[in-house]
């Protein structure tokens, strides 16, 4: 149902006619996005009543609380970059932030910055990177450091030393459903942005778990998020032309790409290179993905892949990046890296100036993960995380690896032979996140069909298998949407569910913060005793 | 049926304690709190017993106050409340479950001090994440529950660190399990798949850990938690790097957050330091007169595949730094090896407790802040120490950088001889106004134990009301450590 | 073309917004990070490429009809081709392509910008863009005593275009050409009145037929006229006659070069001298359509397989326009080699340049956002620290001169030629 004219004038009150519509025409553009295919069929989920974009904090707040008092469902989002942030069963009131992204702040020796959840992640680096810091990448350089830190998933690629996105907010602003203002640890008293946690029990706790409610939970509006040390140049110098652009790698860091005779023999050197602490980024990359990230068109991959190098020396590989913050360091980290070579039988894969600058690229911005995944076939999904210790993430790499090669090998989805991607998720925390990216065409029903199908086996598996998915239940993935995967996974993990509903519930009395990808209000139950 | 009786009946008769010496020991602590009686002690022996004595508080409203460390206790936070509670002592619940070596990460239930856990984890090559000398009484579960930091900074991610995964009993009397540990399976089951409960974070979208941590005892009871331990070094060197002033050892701090060179890492001054490493308040004050006023204390520890190497290069390099900022780390310094407090670090501490051992009382104040801005809360206290007649010298400081430099926890030390009724006056007295001078200058205590909770909430009225709703889902009945926090 | 082949390219689109920035490994400063200036000055995603390529595959699927917001949607934006640089530096799709198809789907549907028509109507009835008789096209050359192809023989001709045929205050532009080009011992004529438009311009707008009407009449007054070289001071013609024409198969048989390419050939050539001392910092300003839109048009006509199941390739090969083969290094070395000249950069430069703010009919129908678009270049300009901004494109001349005149700054705006003049 679209909005009353009286909300509508409400709402343009708010923001000025310039920032509000519900042309058709315009809100094409809010419920297109790549994955809307596998819960719809279609790239194109329900259309939303309109869209907003408001410019403060105020505003923000004016037009939550509006939606309280018309009931109006609303969800919002910073780059619209997913299926949930822009997706629902029905149309909504969506709430696009890019007017706001400021960077509020730096502060350089305390190492965070205050932002608004439209500065980019390639945005923030660019600034940190001026004061000697950097921020963990996101996804992408165009995603929101504020939206993967405090409501989305937060995986980077450089995690293992930049720190998990969900884990790195301090001082939060967060307008709650019902159009309140909560302020987080610190700010909450006045005192700044140093902290999130606190007085008493943190709050962060309902912001987010292992991910956020995906704009279920009300809209932050401001964030401080940590900064990590970053010993490379102010600015990147940057060589050639599109799409072979690459970078020197600085002085300071190495980029390799270790190959192992065996699986068991990756995950032991992975566990020791996160153990011995040396990595900026160490993950596992498919053939494919590398291959992929290395050229600049489907068809140049495609004729690497044909020669049948990659995987065949590439199928047990880690993309490891080392920084230092001097020559000292770094060679004590590379004697390391030779003891762990040694012990695991793993030997360096000779690449040249430009992969290694495309991999240290993608761990540095996060750039080259749309080359990765969506180049091929348009689009990919990555329902199947997982997230423990090594020895259960192995066993869950054997038993997902071989339902997806049968479905690649029937040719429903890209028979890329990549096993899962491999990440730690940080540096002194043990064991890693993984997760398989399964390639299909957003054109092709039967490979949107077959994909769809690998998510629900394998999410059927992990949980007879009690491998893992409720850690990472959420954002993503064909589960994901309208609360299946709680349905599925809660009463196999004490009914985790429930408690979840009962905050929504507190939180969004009015049930007005969109949830199809959080969890739907509906009557409380118990949980099992 | 009595009340002795019914307890008796989940917890068994001799766990079940009245007798009018337990229930006054139980009635106050170390803290200015005022003192209340608990109506009886239980120390139920596990999980199954924890949730019966939950169900039946629920049932019959009686306040619960779940206790997991031994005397003395500082905080206040374990004497209940409101009358007719049942202090829930969790000392008994002493299982270390699993460690787990490969995950480096242990499975322990509340009644596990320091002491007890660290030899064990030896065996298997780990050893855990210390907050500073902890009183040998101290739980491990205790302590990362009150997020109390760590003594290691890059290891320390956030707040939570390194509190992985829990069990709790809600007061709601619901079993829950937080993080990875919540599912799917039994943990039995999990083991089995070769998971170890490493992720802290969720289940699904809800961090129910961080809802826990700092709660007091105000949501629910834990009967285990896991926790993220590291590597036992096998070389292991400490260096002092000693200053007149403190400005120059807080840049060298940043700068060290920034290299991330070493272990260890803090900042403590004369009289802290004296108190920790002498036996008695007699050579506590000959050795702080020669002490430094401030020293940076810098572990460096060796424990992967090239310990020495990695000692190697991180002395070279905290020499190196330290020489920027014209300082000179040392391994001995006028009253003080590097070594023993390396040593101190890494252990609990020897009986009579640090904090008491000075004048046989102490008052603590700590709050979380920003690293250059803690001169200013110490020239704030020793101004109000002349106020209040409390000698600045005995002004204990521990300055903690905390979340990998992002912040850090500032903490006061405050001897005085409980025995004298005008040194406890003027403590109480110097600690009330201190507290709030101290927030009002933007200290942030976050962990809001006694008084600063009023004070803290005061300024934060929209975290209470969110708080209050977070109360009302886990412990409907408000059954759990009532009168505490916001509740 | 028709809008319908491009479904594929529009389907796939992710909204990964890479269109809305500059390439991230070029991105040097946060204030100068993004490249599209319609969706900075517009704000809802449809004012992106990313945004357009799903108001095409909605309109083509019938989910949407055509209202004001669309069309303003579709033609308040330059066409100035960087979102199609940074997504293809990521991805295999055809942003820009799609939109020019889009907007030709709008005009064959009658769907037109009332701005845009009395240019359209101008260059049906007058041959060219600007709103003014035919009969006066040739009037910026008065005086000169330049040969007239249409009577003499020469061997190269001197191409002004509608920009700096009809507009008096860069008419010293062209004048300024002819004679440096004369000195330079070039044999050179124009065609005066009987000059047409490109017809570039309007193809970008939509009006497709318009480009294969003027390609057939070009080609057949410079094959009578038996040049051997047509030399242009406009981008937009430049890219047209190279590239356009290539595109719906009229490619022309005589060699057409951009003025500053002819320059470096003569410079080369030794037959111009700069000798003079310029002393002044310069900033460049990359014009479109001598840079990213000027990349030779590469021909395909195959289809797409899949292979490894689903990955999609092309059959033949396909070599994807990214924007790496424009003109960019030639006017940079003309200007480097005038003696005191000191060019200094702006964080956007080349393939991944900010627009002037002219292009795609905006400066028509859109001025305001023509002169934002201009103001942000021209600040981006100031930045360097440099007291000129220098363009190779009469387009660009015009609106960031228009933007100087709002401005409180001592830039000055300068073609390349007349910094030229100023060395011989």
């Amino acid at each position: 149902m679209a909005l009353t004219k009286e909300a509508y004038r409400a709402l343009e009150d708010i923001v000025g006619a310039r920032y509000l519509t519900e042309e058709a025409a315009v809100l094409e553009g809010y419920c297109f996005v790549w994955g809307n295919e596998m819960f719809f069929g279609d790239r194109f989920s329900p259309r939303p009543h309109a869209v907003i974009l408001p410019g403060s904090t105020e505003e923000v707040q004016a037009i939550v609380k509006l939606c309280n008092r018309y009931a109006i469902e609303y969800k919002a989002h910073a780059s619209g970059f997913c299926s949930a942030a822009l997706a629902g069963p029905k149309g909504f009131l969506s709430i696009e932030l890019r007017r706001m992204n400021r960077i509020l702040e730096i502060d350089e020796k305390n190492m965070f910055a205050v932002i608004e959840p439209c500065v980019t992640a390639g945005e923030l680096l660019l600034e940190a990177m001026k004061k000697g810091l950097r921020s963990y990448s996101g996804s992408s350089p165009t995603s929101s450091i504020v939206a993967s830190a405090t409501s989305y998933i937060g995986l980077s690629s450089s995690q293992i030393s930049a720190g998990y996105g969900g884990r790195n907010p301090l001082g939060v602003e967060w307008v709650l459903p019902d159009g309140e203002i909560l302020r987080l640890g610190s700010l909450g008293t006045g005192a700044g942005w140093f902290t999130g946690d606190g007085p008493g029990p943190s709050l962060r706790g309902i912001m987010r778990g292992h991910t956020g409610p995906s704009g279920g939970l009300g809209v932050i509006t401001k964030a401080a998020v940590k900064l990590v040390p970053w010993y490379g140049p102010a600015k990147m110098e940057t060589k050639g032309k599109p799409p072979s652009y690459t970078v020197d790698v600085p002085e300071n860091f190495r980029v390799f790409t270790l190959i192992f005779p065996s699986r068991e023999k990756l995950y032991e050197a992975f566990g020791l290179i996160n153990e011995e602490a040396i990595a900026f980024a160490c993950s596992r990359r498919g053939p494919f993905t590398m291959v992929a990230g290395m050229t600049g068109s489907n068809k140049e991959a495609w004729e690497i892949w044909k020669e049948g190098y990659f995987q065949k020396k590439c199928a047990n590989s880690l993309a490891l990046i080392m920084d230092a913050s001097s020559r000292r360091e770094m060679d004590y980290k590379e004697k390391v890296l030779e003891k762990i070579l040694e012990r695991t039988e793993g030997e360096m894969f000779p690449e040249n100036a430009h992969g290694q600058s495309a991999r240290f690229v993608h761990a540095l911005t996060g750039q080259g993960g749309v080359k990765g995944v969506f180049r091929a076939t348009g689009s990919f999904s990555t329902g199947a995380n997982a997230d423990e210790a090594l020895v259960a993430m192995l066993k869950a790499n054997e038993m997902g690896y071989e339902v997806k090669q049968t479905f690649g090998k029937r040719g429903v989805v890209l028979d890329d032979d990549d096993p899962t991607w491999l990440t730690a998720t940080e540096e002194n925390t043990s064991g890693a996140h993984q997760e398989f990216a399964v390639r299909y065409d957003p054109l092709d029903p039967q490979s949107i069909k077959g994909a769809a199908e690998i998510e629900a086996i394998l999410g059927k598996l992990w949980l007879e298998k009690n491998i893992d998915i409720a850690s990472f239940a959420g954002a993503f993935g064909l589960l994901a949407y309208g609360g299946k995967i709680h349905e599925m996974a809660g009463p196999k993990c004490l009914d985790y569910h429930i408690w979840m509903r009962k905050i929504k519930n507190a939180f969004d009395p009015n049930c007005v913060s969109e949830s199809s990808y959080y969890i739907k209000p509906e009557e409380e139950t118990s949980p099992q005793k | 049926m009595s009340l002795d009786e019914v307890l008796a009946a989940i917890v068994g008769s001799g766990c079940v304690f009245n007798d009018p010496s337990t229930l006054e020991a139980y009635s106050k602590d170390e803290s200015f709190v005022h003192a209340i009686r608990p109506r009886c002690v239980v120390k139920p022996k596990n999980t199954g017993e924890v949730q019966a004595i939950v169900k039946w508080a629920n049932q019959t409203r009686t306040p619960l106050v779940p206790i997991s460390s031994g005397a003395h206790r500082f905080r206040g936070d374990t004497v209940p409340s409101v009358g007719g509670a049942i202090a829930v002592d969790l000392s008994q619940m002493k299982r270390i479950i699993k460690i787990d070596r490969p995950s480096r990460v242990a499975m322990i239930e509340p009644g596990v001090t320091f002491g007890e856990l660290i030899p064990e984890l030896g065996k298997e090559g780990l050893s855990p994440f210390m907050p500073l000398v902890p009183r040998r009484s101290k739980s491990v579960v205790a302590s990362c529950l009150e997020r109390e930091p760590i003594t290691i900074p890059r290891a320390h991610w956030e707040t939570q660190d390194p509190l992985l995964c829990t069990e709790i009993i809600y007061g709601s009397g619901d079993l829950f399990r937080t993080g990875s540990a919540a599912g799917p399976g039994t943990i039995e089951e999990q083991w089995e798949t070769g998971r170890t409960q490493v992720r802290g974070m969720g289940p699904a979208q809800v961090d129910f850990a961080k809802l826990i941590q700092g709660a007091q005892g105000t949501m629910g009871i834990v009967t285990w938690v896991t926790v993220k331990c590291k590597l036992l070094p096998k070389v292991k060197k400490g260096f002092f790097v000693p200053s007149e002033d403190l400005d120059r050892l807080i840049d060298l701090t940043y700068r060290l957050m920034w290299k991330k060179v070493g272990a260890e890492c803090l900042i403590l001054n004369g009289h802290t330091l004296a108190c920790i490493l002498a036996k008695d308040a007699e050579k506590a004050i000959a050795l702080r007169e020669v002490l430094p006023n401030w020293a940076l204390f810098l572990g460096i520890e060796g424990a992967g595949l090239l310990p020495n190497e990695k000692v190697a290069y991180e002395e070279t390099e905290l020499k190196e730094v330290a020489q920027l900022f014209g300082l000179t780390p040392q391994m001995v310094i006028p009253g003080a090896t590097a070594e023993v407090v390396s040593d101190a670090l890494s252990q609990p501490s020897p009986e009579p407790y640090w904090k008491l051992r000075y004048k046989g009382g102490c008052q603590d104040i700590f709050f979380i802040t920003n690293l250059n801005r803690t001169p200013e809360f110490i020239n704030k206290m020793n101004e109000l120490a002349g106020r209040y007649k409390y000698p600045g010298i005995d002004i204990g400081v521990y300055i903690q950088p905390t979340v990998q430099g992002t912040n850090c926890h500032c903490e006061f030390h405050l001897s005085y001889s409980p025995q004298r009724s005008i040194e406890v006056d003027r403590m109480r007295n110097f600690f009330t106004a201190a507290s709030k001078a101290l927030a009002d200058m933007g200290a942030f205590f976050s962990r809001p134990y006694g008084p600063w909770a009023a004070m803290g909430y005061s300024r934060a009225a929209d975290t209470v009301i969110a708080l209050r709703k977070v109360k009302n889902i886990f412990d409907p009945n408000g059954i759990m450590n009532p009168g505490k926090l916001c509740f | 073309m028709p809008l319908q082949d491009f479904k594929i390219y529009m389907e796939r689109c992710s909204r990964c917004s890479y269109c809305k920035w500059v390439p991230h490994m070029k991105m040097t400063e946060r204030k100068f990070a993004t490249i599209c200036p319609s969706i900075a000055q517009y704000e809802f995603h449809g004012w992106s490429a990313g945004g357009r390529m799903v108001a095409g595959l909605s309109l083509l699927r019938g989910r949407i009809d055509y209202s004001d917001t669309l069309l303003d949607m579709i033609y308040q934006c330059q066409m100035d081709g960087g979102c199609d640089v940074s997504c293809k530096n990521q991805t295999d799709l055809e942003p820009l392509e799609t939109m020019l198809e889009l907007r030709a789907k709008c005009v064959r549907d009658g769907h037109v910008i009332r701005g845009h028509m009395p240019a359209i109507q101008s260059l049906r009835r007058e041959d060219n863009m600007m709103q003014s008789p035919k009969a006066e096209r040739g009037k910026w050359a008065e005086g000169l005593d330049v040969k007239d192809i249409t009577k003499d023989r020469v061997q190269v001709l001197y191409h002004a275009g509608c920009r700096l045929s009809f507009d008096k205050e860069l008419w010293n532009i062209a004048r300024g050409t002819v004679s440096l080009l004369r000195d330079a011992g070039v044999d050179i004529g124009i065609m005066g009145k009987e000059e047409v438009c490109c017809g570039g311009r309007a193809y970008e707008w939509g009006y497709q037929e318009e480009l294969a009407r003027y390609a057939g009449r070009n080609a057949k007054a410079w094959e009578a006229s038996g040049v051997k070289m047509v030399v242009t001071s406009c981008p937009h013609c430049y890219q047209t006659f190279n590239v356009l024409y290539d595109k719906i198969g009229m490619r022309v048989n005589v060699q057409v070069l951009h003025i500053t390419q002819f320059l470096d050939f003569l410079i080369k050539e030794n037959k111009l001298q700069l000798i003079k001392e310029v002393p002044m910092e310069v900033t460049y300003h990359d014009p479109c359509h001598l840079g990213r839109l000027a990349e030779p048009w590469i021909r395909w006509n195959g289809v797409e397989k899949k292979v490894m199941g689903q990955l999609i390739v092309q059959d033949p090969p396909k070599e994807f326009r990214r924007g790496a083969n424009g003109v960019y290094d030639l006017p940079r070395d003309l200007l480097k080699s005038i003696p005191g000249l000191k060019l200094v950069e702006m964080p956007r430069i080349r393939e991944y340049a900010w627009c002037c703010g002219a292009g795609g009919g905006v400066k028509e129908a859109y001025p305001e956002f023509a002169l934002r678009t201009g103001l942000e270049r021209m600040k981006e300009a100031e930045t360097t620290g440099a007291e000129a901004t220098v363009s190779a494109c009469p387009w660009c001349q015009r609106n960031l001169l228009d933007v100087v005149k709002t401005m409180d700054t001592r830039m000055k705006v300068y073609d390349i030629v007349e910094l030229v003049q100023q060395a011989l």
